[in-house]
């Protein structure tokens, strides 16, 4: 066992956090922000990451990376998610869409998409939960069919996709190709150019803004064959190795760290009859709680990265480490709300407002974490099948 | 950053596990505590021979010169036997009482039979209402100079009183202040009575009255002695953690062995989210602090500053303590509550620990004092 980063990591992290509090704008607060210039500002620093070769370091050298380990990512990613992850969208190629398409995809498709990925100038959406497909994501409808050519033709209708009126260039899609099997050993991935006739994206309006989630409609839309990733039918294991790399991509700990933080110094500086806040024992324990949570979830997630490095298994691992990183980040909206009081339903844009607003803001981002990415209920299905070896619940 | 073992470490909790299954099934364990002093001399003997009171005393002390990261494989493992012993207060307060206290000759003297686990120290620092470590003595109590005091205290919970040679004792004497002492259990005035505790590793009210104190006992005095204690207590917290985990680990791998076998409207328990999910949240957290324990003993191995992990570990043990006793307990059932089954056996030794060396508030409030708050 060891616990420490490598002198090497270290140094990395200094140079990207010196990097970072040059390059974020001051205004940025988080990639759910809505704001129009959220996506281009994501953008430029994205390509800038590129240029240093940040952006995908822990690929190899033939796809735009330097072949860093994974703790260097790890590092990346906790300083991007501490300051509100300025690389927006980008997170999620760099995340699980390059490294399956590097798994999975032909040599033509790596030297395509993998490409522009590496170079921060690319934005993909997922295209995954439908209006009757969420957590029973198998049981989608969108349909894929092949015609005599090969090519295929995609109907149907995507929700919840963030980023697609960013606006993002490709869509990574799981659709129903084989209706013959059981539901999930009839899907395939599709990499869909969002340009395509008949693809229509819809704003829904979210708790944190317009803008962040779309209904994304696919109507008779041909997708060339060489689009598809893998062998047809084999989407659902595919998705399965994806999702576990992005559970422990996006380190929701180190959010509600930068947000602790914040609360300490708020809890020094406020009185409440004549002493500070931060000698109430009951904020105390709550904050105390909020860092015990966030030290722990940071710990699951490197016992998981661990595992991945030594190439073992990692779905349950992962499945834990989204659940508790969910479960901090709820634990931090529910503190801040008590420490900061009344005050915390002003927003940010209210003059009034403690803390910049932050504690209304981390109260609604509470709410998607432990919704996205797969539900922590179904990440207890997981830990409960495949970890403990209980029986299916169906 | 690797947060796995490595091959040596595997191959240790694979021999532990290996000799729990052979030496010390549970049925021994059931029939350990109900014997007069609640220690097995036999098995105590084959654990010592094995080295693992040594495992984190330097060579040069006639350890084995591992880490405290080794030592909590080795407690981790015992703990998911339910196998009880000396092993932690003999480490914590004996071989590192000796080690970081500042007494030469004592040090000499009695470490290296320490280290071996042939001499047997326990910690007598509990005052009789439970909570307090360092008590309030008044002058006409203690009518000494330095040379010559006297120990006049009622120690609570002490861990096998009956079976150990020194006693740690934390005290205030006059004209030493705090003092950490170690007794020698055959020094006369020394009386004791096993408590009443039903399952778990036997412990006593200790006497001391007016017991002779000598300058070779003194292991530190003044602020040294609380920083000594606290050292030794921190150690004692995070090997009883590991130990802990353990038991945590069997509570829930009972539980689900329950929720796969019993058959309730026609399924197995297990195929009900609600016992499903309980079953997740367990694992998740038990790991969870398996972690942070191991994090905060790697921390000490190195010299770094552990106050924060440490406190922070406790915390999250007793919160999981919490958590799996609840929900294994409640999986179960009324066979839980039986004492035919063995759940208990795991789920009121964690209890007992869960408040040992104080409870989540405590080490939430030491959390905030080091964030700053």
């Amino acid at each position: 066992m060891d616990f420490a980063f490598s002198e090497t990591e270290k140094t990395f992290r200094e140079e990207l956090s010196t990097f970072l509090d040059q390059e974020v704008a001051e205004w940025w607060r988080h990639l759910f922000h809505a704001e129009e210039r959220t996506i281009p500002t994501s953008r430029e620093l994205a390509a800038k990451l590129a240029e240093r070769g940040w952006l995908t370091m822990s690929w190899p050298p033939e796809y735009g990376g330097s072949g860093a380990d994974a703790w260097m990512q790890v590092v990346l990613r906790e300083e991007m998610w501490s300051r509100g992850e300025p690389r927006g969208p980008q997170y999620m190629n760099v995340n699980y869409i390059g490294p399956l398409i590097m798994h999975y995809g032909t040599e033509e498709q790596r030297e395509r998409f993998l490409t522009p990925i590496s170079q921060g100038r690319v934005i993909w959406c997922q295209g995954f939960s439908e209006p009757d497909a969420g957590s029973d994501l198998a049981a989608l409808s969108t349909r894929a069919r092949r015609t005599a050519d090969g090519r295929y033709v995609i109907t149907g209708q995507k929700i919840w996709t963030s980023y697609a009126d960013a606006p993002a260039q490709w869509c990574f899609l799981l659709a129903r190709t084989n209706v013959d099997v059981r539901p999930h050993q009839g899907l395939s991935l599709f990499l869909v150019d969002m340009a395509a006739p008949g693809v229509t994206v819809r704003p829904i309006e979210s708790l944190i803004g317009t803008g962040e989630i779309n209904e994304v409609f696919f109507d008779e839309v041909e997708v060339p064959a060489d689009c598809r990733l893998g062998a047809e039918d084999d989407g659902w294991e595919m998705l399965r190795t994806g999702l576990a790399l992005e559970r422990i991509g996006v380190p929701w700990y180190a959010d509600a760290d930068r947000f602790l933080e914040r609360l300490v110094a708020y809890t020094r500086e406020t009185m409440v009859d004549g002493r500070p806040l931060s000698e109430d024992p009951r904020t105390r324990t709550r904050l105390a709680e909020l860092y015990v949570r966030c030290r722990a979830a940071r710990l699951v997630t490197y016992r998981a990265v661990s595992l991945q490095e030594k190439g073992s298994a990692t779905a349950l691992e992962s499945a834990s480490a989204w659940m508790l990183g969910g479960l901090t980040q709820q634990l931090a909206g529910q503190v801040g709300h008590e420490t900061v009081g009344a005050l915390s339903v002003l927003h940010a844009d209210d003059p009034d407002a403690p803390m910049d607003g932050w504690a209304q803001f981390q109260q609604l981002l509470a709410i998607p974490t432990t919704i996205a990415a797969g539900a922590i209920d179904i990440q207890r299905n997981i830990i409960a099948q495949q970890g403990l070896g209980l029986p299916r619940s169906n | 950053m690797d947060l796995t073992y490595n091959d040596d470490q595997q191959d240790l909790a694979d021999s532990v596990r290996g000799f729990v299954a052979r030496e010390w099934p549970i049925a021994r364990v059931r029939d350990v505590q109900t014997h007069a002093t609640g220690f097995d001399d036999e098995l105590w003997k084959k654990v010592i021979a094995l080295g693992w009171s040594a495992v984190a005393v330097p060579e040069e002390h006639g350890g084995l010169g591992g880490g405290l990261v080794e030592q909590l494989v080795v407690l981790e493992e015992l703990g998911r036997g339910a196998v009880d012993s000396p092993l932690r207060t003999t480490i914590a307060y004996g071989a590192f009482g000796l080690l970081r206290g500042h007494n030469d000759s004592a040090r000499a003297r009695h470490l290296p039979a320490v280290a071996a686990g042939e001499a047997i120290v326990t910690a007598a620092v509990l005052e009789s209402d439970g909570r307090a470590v360092w008590p309030v003595v008044t002058t006409d109590e203690t009518a000494h100079s330095a040379d010559h005091a006297r120990l006049h205290a009622t120690k609570t919970l002490v861990p096998y009183a009956a079976s150990a040679d020194h006693f740690v004792v934390t005290t205030r004497l006059i004209g030493i202040g705090d003092a950490v002492l170690l007794i020698p259990a055959d020094r006369a005035g020394i009386r004791m009575r096993r408590q009443t505790v039903p399952v778990g590793e036997p412990r006593y009210r200790v006497d001391f009255d007016d017991v002779e104190v000598r300058r070779e006992d003194v292991l530190a005095a003044g602020d040294a002695a609380r920083e000594l204690f606290t050292t030794c207590a921190e150690l004692d917290t995070i090997l009883t953690a590991a130990y802990t985990v353990g038991l945590c680990h069997s509570a829930l791998a009972l539980t689900v062995e329950h929720a796969n076998s019993r058959v309730q409207f026609g399924r197995p328990l297990g195929a009900f989210q609600a016992v499903a999910h309980r079953c997740a949240d367990m694992h998740t957290e038990i790991n969870a602090t398996r972690l942070m324990v191991f994090e905060a003993a790697w921390l000490l191995d190195q010299g770094f500053d552990a106050r924060l992990a440490s406190a922070a570990a406790k915390a999250h043990v007793d919160q999981t303590v919490a958590l799996v006793s609840a929900h294994s307990h409640q999986i179960l059932g009324a066979m839980g509550f039986s004492t035919e089954h063995d759940l208990h056996l795991f789920t009121r030794r964690a209890k007992a620990y869960e408040q040992s060396g104080g409870g989540l508030d405590r080490h939430l409030h030491r959390v905030a004092d080091l964030l700053g708050l």
